[in-house]
């Protein structure tokens, strides 16, 4: 007997397929510009109206807070995006000089939805941050919204919810996330 | 104290007439001279602890560690706040476990003794084996911290059941907290989003990090460029100011500076609405404590250290920051913005966006000095030099707890200092 639920399922199952398949060659790109330092190419990946957030950590909800009412780690709109992007490309800014080594892991991605112009997408992360011959780690979880730009996709928002209760012992969020 | 004849401890050296005033540095790597400190002096302190603004309602409860304890403070069922040590009368076991919430009672996991937030023993959750009146005396019931005080709505903790009242310890600089709370005629409240991060140096360095006002330049290039940025169409751009010994060993700089804050300061870069909004602030506040005073709350930016490990900023937002030291080159800082009640919306966001994007350790500055810290930190665990210097301003007869010195001196750091050899050299 034919299910038209399963029927619908599997047609959203595949059309998600694709899609991140899509989101995974764009993030598996953004780490790469991240862990060669090319910050002025990861800007570049992002949308004008774009937001880049880390989440407070200790909080039990960090998708539903809202940067105006609560102090986030990171709160940037495109403005402080391209300042602190300035700053971590100065040798002033001392706390990367020299720069740290970092590895981005994304992985598990999933799509929670895709309307053909805009993306909803989560992914896993974990990164690696290297200098003074200490590593450290920073696990967590990104919610992406991506929007299409003709071929390309571009990140209308980016936020990272850090899976720590304190920045015991990474001190600090010095590199992009 | 009057400096005039050289002195030397352990700790400080001092020779007035070369005008030099040197720290050991084995106050930030010795482990024998941290656990003097911890017993004589951080359990004998008043230690910055909360706010009421945390525990807000009947039942509220938040913990936190502070020195080697952690404490349970609760607004108690008869609105009383308290702090309790949160391991159990009975075997020991840590009782509480969340960091925040609201119970009226505490069970201990392990044998299930149960007490009321009031810190009373409820039941020891057994049929048979205790006498009735087996607490008759108390003893059971959980150990409340010895002392507890609170100066404008900032909770402070003491160790020493002995010591002396928070006003008096707090001396000249309780009116510059009771004018943090006077921001505000609705009261302050603590916005979310503590942040706790860990630094592995020792905690004294970041006191002294937090009102040097000589390295901002140096270290902080990057973060006035995108400050400048900012300023944009501010022609008031001349800056006045001064460090000030504040008795006790708190110290405090202060500049009557326009930088930009949601109570007085508005900048081009924020719009009309907010203007607005900021005149009304400023005008409220005139209204509420003269214009003197009213001056001295919106316009006098001050970075203060509450000797020995509390931190009392007033600049672009109010934010409060407490080292606790792990070991002698280990702490965590634990730090927390605070605005008015009722806030405006659009005031909040500024106030967050200032407090994050210089004194969050994901903004464009702490990471800067946690580095700093963190270089010091290993450059006295090299060894070869033995002191410190914190001359900067230094002149013979200076009257380092309670004098005053050009902005971008050392007095801040030598009235603690003065303060901490007065108390450690009388033990060690």
């Amino acid at each position: 007997m034919k299910d038209p639920m399963t029927e619908i399922n599997k047609a959203t199952v595949r059309r998600f397929t694709q899609t991140r398949l899509e989101v995974e060659d764009f993030i598996s790109d953004e780490a790469a510009h991240l862990d060669a330092w090319d910050l002025n190419g990861w800007v570049g990946l992002f949308t004008q109206d774009c937001v880049y957030e880390v989440t407070p950590t200790g909080v039990a909800n960090p998708f539903s807070l809202d940067p105006d009412t609560t102090m986030f780690l990171i709160a940037d709109d495109r403005e402080r995006l391209e300042q602190r992007v300035i700053r971590l490309n100065k040798t002033s800014a001392h706390v990367e000089f020299p720069k740290s080594l970092t590895r981005h892991l994304y992985t598990n991605v999933r799509i929670l939805s895709d309307n053909g112009t805009e993306i909803v997408a989560t992914a896993n992360c974990l990164v690696f941050r290297t200098k003074n011959r200490v590593t450290s780690h920073y696990p967590g979880n990104i919610r992406y919204v991506l929007v299409r730009d003709g071929e390309n996709l571009l990140i209308r928002s980016k936020r990272v919810a850090l899976d720590l209760e304190a920045l015991i012992p990474q001190g600090k969020v010095s590199i992009i996330l | 104290m009057k400096w005039s004849e050289p002195y030397e401890s352990k700790f400080i050296r001092v020779d007035p007439q070369k005008r030099r005033f040197q720290v050991s540095r084995q106050v930030y790597t010795d482990p024998k001279i941290f656990e003097l400190e911890k017993q004589h002096l951080l359990r004998k302190s008043w230690l910055y602890f909360a706010h009421v603004s945390e525990v807000p309602k009947i039942n509220d409860f938040i913990t936190r560690q502070v020195i080697d304890a952690t404490l349970i403070l609760t607004r108690d069922r008869a609105g009383e706040i308290r702090a309790f040590f949160n391991t159990c009368p009975h075997r020991g076991a840590v009782i509480c476990r969340e960091p925040v919430g609201s119970k009226k009672s505490f069970t201990c996991p392990y044998h299930g003794w149960t007490f009321k937030n009031n810190g009373e023993l409820q039941t020891q959750n057994a049929a048979f084996g205790y006498e009735e009146d087996f607490n008759a005396d108390g003893i059971y019931n959980l150990k409340e911290v010895p002392r507890l005080e609170i100066r404008s709505g900032f909770i402070f903790v003491n160790f020493d059941a002995d010591a002396i009242p928070l006003d008096d310890y707090l001396g000249a600089a309780g009116d510059r907290i009771d004018m943090l709370a006077q921001h505000s005629g609705t009261g302050l409240e603590v916005i979310g989003g503590m942040q706790e991060y860990y630094i592995k140096a020792n905690y004294k360095l970041m006191c002294e990090n937090s009102y040097d006002g000589y390295h901002l330049e140096a270290t902080h290039g990057s973060y006035i460029d995108y400050q400048m940025s900012r300023l944009a169409g501010v022609t008031q751009m001349k800056a006045t100011g001064y460090g000030r010994g504040l008795d006790n060993g708190h110290a405090c700089f202060e500049i009557d500076i326009m930088a930009g804050r949601p109570l007085a300061q508005w900048l081009p870069v924020w719009g009309e609405t907010v203007r607005e909004l900021i005149d009304e602030a400023k005008a409220e506040l005139i209204e509420r404590v003269g214009p003197e005073r009213g001056h001295l709350i919106s316009q006098v930016h001050r970075n203060m250290v509450i000797f020995p490990n509390s931190v009392m900023n007033d600049q672009q937002s109010i934010f409060i920051r407490s080292m606790i030291p792990i070991s002698v080159n280990e702490m965590v800082v634990r730090a927390w913005p605070l605005g008015p009640v009722n806030e405006a919306p659009e005031l909040r966001r500024i106030r967050i966006e200032g407090a994050l994007s210089f004194l969050g350790p994901g903004g464009f500055a702490t990471p800067d000095d946690v580095e700093m810290l963190e270089l010091c930190q290993r450059g006295y665990e090299m060894g070869g030099i033995p002191w410190n210097d914190i001359s900067k301003g230094f002149t013979a007869g200076e009257e380092t707890p309670s004098g005053e010195d050009k902005l971008m001196n050392e007095l801040q750091m030598r009235a603690y200092w003065s303060q901490y050899d007065k108390i450690m050299s009388a033990v060690a």
